[in-house]
């Protein structure tokens, strides 16, 4: 599908075309959400806001600038940090969600290994919640939203250095926090 | 080499923040091979490199983990989108202005408390200026809707014989600018700094506000069923008032300006681009370029009248009229896609054509030192009498047979003057002394509006004049606030729009 076709059939206030955009971004706009928040019903309340303000402002979005998933992202990132500010998030939601039935996909091809490799993720989610909010957005846009540096300081509204420098800073606040957790990960799961 | 940071054999290593956008392939592809040739070399870095790799693998791992397979409840969903997909952009009443302003405030009563003050303020200061507006009781002329721009608000009278009066008043109109009524008479549209406001001429209608710019242009459809605008930002839009939705038909980064001109079926809009004419089909948003300012550095080209859908688009060069007054104009020749120039200059006053082209193609015009009343759909040319010489304003009467001219700045009523080109006849049309013309309108083929400054200079006055003698000279309005028409950009139709309706 030619996104930019349907983009401006939007900006020229064809609803279906709104639609079409709501239905394509819907999953990744509540996920990076629920990325950045932890909380379902919060992620879910910030995502339905985001493609909200997007679409009814749709005319405002200028590809030349960027995107449009980066508009839609940078949206979800402010929407978030507004919510964050109106409440106050518990510490570890998003590990605390994992544990009560959310099942992690089994990929891997014993139990003894997935049970290391699930014990390592959950190490490492929670200390994912111990960042702080724009550390965890790093993290998050890089690692799940797969932005470059340039578009990860334009969705936080930051210099590309800025940017580099969150995600190196939050890399080694997760080493810190994760301890030996690092050296107890399976040799057999090295990058080669 | 580029880098930082010694280890303790006195090498030279690359820093923290290159080495994990080494790892994470963020580096430009020179200086990534720059790194890797040194990383493939010097194994505290490639340790480094190592680590970083194998960490950010098991974030990205982790969390795709576990956010992939999330899914949002219902809830997620287009409808209330859609909902708010068709309300009108800033169609907002006070009370609901009001009350965003004040929710989540402490001072909630303070404000309204101040709010009601003000609202109090203004209104008294807007009724007295209703008050102060002195109207006929007795109006003979043909069904007409004026707007009367007073201090601060917008009266719209119907002049209708016994039924003449106020309808409807719009408040907190500010200075108000370019008042126009739609051809229907439905609406009344004008600008206040940044945002043109549509009204509905009937009591208790809407008013759509639409934010613009103050470069923002407009043009009402044949059938009044639209409006076009440039918005100052670079977009032409099509306004659907029935609707209240609008169609981006340009986008910004073709940088439509000035006032669109729509064809006179109303199924094609001209449109001035930086380098020229273009014109676009509203249903489709298909455009076409017309033609190319003929000298690209120094002429401008902007639709000036649409005479026939297929054949005949006047332009003048709004640069030239910007700096000299006289403006060259152009036929634009819509199948040939080029401008050919005719040999007649339009007068420009404010930015604009001084003296409106007629509906049917005639346009007074200055040819060499001479005034010329051209038939622009014929091509002939008639030298105007020297007595009419660069009237204050000009219109053509609808079918083109006559053309009403405001000369002069006497106070003895002799400013008014028509003029028939075919027949080479003057008709001076006496008016009752005492105060100066300053511009004309026909109401209809058989009647025409002139506003008047009285000796005062503060207020103006709107009269029906008969061209058959039917009856008397009429004023119909009096004591409207004059605008200071020596500030930039402020004209008569800032203070009066009239516009005669069959009922």
């Amino acid at each position: 599908m030619d996104e930019v076709a349907v983009i401006r059939r939007a900006q020229a206030g064809d609803e279906r075309a709104a639609r079409e955009l709501f239905e394509i971004h819907q999953l990744r706009t509540y996920r990076l959400a629920l990325g950045l928040l932890g909380d379902p019903a919060d992620a879910e309340e910030v995502a339905q806001d985001a493609l909200t303000y997007a679409l009814l402002n749709i005319y405002r979005y200028n590809p030349e600038l960027s995107s449009f998933s980066t508009w839609l992202h940078t949206i979800t990132v402010s929407r978030a940090r507004d919510k964050r500010r109106r409440k106050i998030l518990p510490s570890v939601p998003l590990a605390q969600w994992l544990g009560v039935g959310n099942q992690i996909r089994d990929h891997a091809p014993g139990p003894e290994a997935d049970a290391l490799r699930r014990e390592a993720e959950r190490g490492l989610l929670l200390a994912l919640n111990q960042l702080s909010p724009k550390l965890r957005e790093a993290i998050v846009l890089r690692f799940y939203a797969d932005c470059t540096y340039k578009e990860m300081g334009e969705i936080m509204g930051c210099s590309l250095n800025t940017a580099r420098s969150r995600l190196r800073l939050a890399i080694q606040k997760l080493r810190a926090n994760l301890g030996d957790e690092t050296v107890r990960w399976p040799v057999a799961e090295t990058i080669r | 080499m580029a880098g930082r940071g010694d280890d303790s054999l006195g090498d030279k290593h690359y820093d923290a923040d290159i080495l994990l956008a080494y790892a994470l392939d963020q580096l430009p592809p020179d200086q990534a091979a720059q790194v890797g040739a040194h990383v493939a070399t010097c194994p505290a870095c490639k340790a480094i490199v190592s680590e970083a790799q194998h960490l950010t693998w098991q974030i990205d791992r982790a969390l795709h983990e576990s956010l992939d397979s999330a899914q949002p409840s219902p809830n997620l969903r287009f409808e209330p989108i859609s909902h708010a997909w068709h309300q009108p952009p800033r169609r907002v009443t006070y009370p609901y202005r009001l009350k965003r302003l004040t929710s989540g405030f402490v001072i909630l009563p303070l404000l309204v408390l101040l709010a009601l003050a003000i609202t109090l303020l203004v209104s008294f200061e807007d009724s007295f200026a209703r008050h102060n507006l002195q109207l006929t009781r007795h109006y003979s002329g043909p069904p007409a809707l004026v707007a009367v721009a007073l201090d601060g608000s917008i009266a719209i009278v119907r002049l209708h014989g016994a039924q003449t009066g106020i309808v409807r008043e719009i408040r907190h109109a500010g200075n108000p600018h370019n008042l126009s009524f739609s051809p229907n008479g439905r609406w009344l549209a004008f600008r206040r700094g940044g945002t043109l406001h549509l009204v509905e001429t009937r009591a208790e209608g809407l008013h759509v506000k639409l934010d613009l710019r103050e470069s923002a242009a407009w043009a009402w459809s044949p059938d009044g069923a639209a409006l076009a605008y440039t918005d100052g930002r670079g977009q032409l839009l099509r306004f659907d008032l029935a609707s209240q939705t609008q169609t981006l038909l340009v986008p910004a980064v073709d940088g439509a300006w000035g006032a669109p001109v729509w064809s006179p079926d109303g199924t094609q809009i001209a449109y001035a681009v930086p380098h020229g004419i273009w014109r676009v089909d509203p249903a489709t948003g298909y455009s076409v370029e017309l033609a190319r300012n003929p000298t690209p550095d120094s002429a401008l080209l902007a639709p000036a009248a649409w005479l026939d859908p297929d054949t005949l688009l006047l332009a003048w060069d709004a640069r030239n009229g910007e700096q000299t007054s006289r403006a060259a104009l152009y036929h634009v020749d819509i199948s040939a896609r080029q401008a050919v120039s005719i040999d007649a200059e339009l007068l420009a006053r404010g930015g604009a054509i001084a003296w409106p082209i007629g509906a049917d193609g005639h346009a007074l015009a200055v040819r060499g030192d001479r005034l010329v009343a051209l038939d622009l759909v014929s091509d002939a040319a008639r030298p105007v009498p020297e007595q009419l010489r660069y009237p204050l304003a000009a219109e053509w009467a609808p079918g083109g047979q006559w053309l009403a001219t405001v000369l002069s700045e006497k106070r003895d009523g002799t400013g008014l003057i028509l003029y028939a080109p075919d027949e080479a006849r003057i008709v001076p049309v006496p008016l009752p002394e005492g105060a100066i013309e300053k511009s004309v309108t026909w109401a209809g083929p058989e009647h025409l509006f002139v506003l008047r400054q009285p000796e005062d200079g503060d207020t103006l006055e709107l009269w029906l004049v008969s061209i058959a003698g039917k009856h008397k000279p009429q004023r119909i309005l009096a004591n409207v606030p004059a605008p200071d028409t020596s500030s930039a950009g402020r004209q008569w139709h800032d203070a009066i729009a009239t516009l005669a309706v069959n009922s």
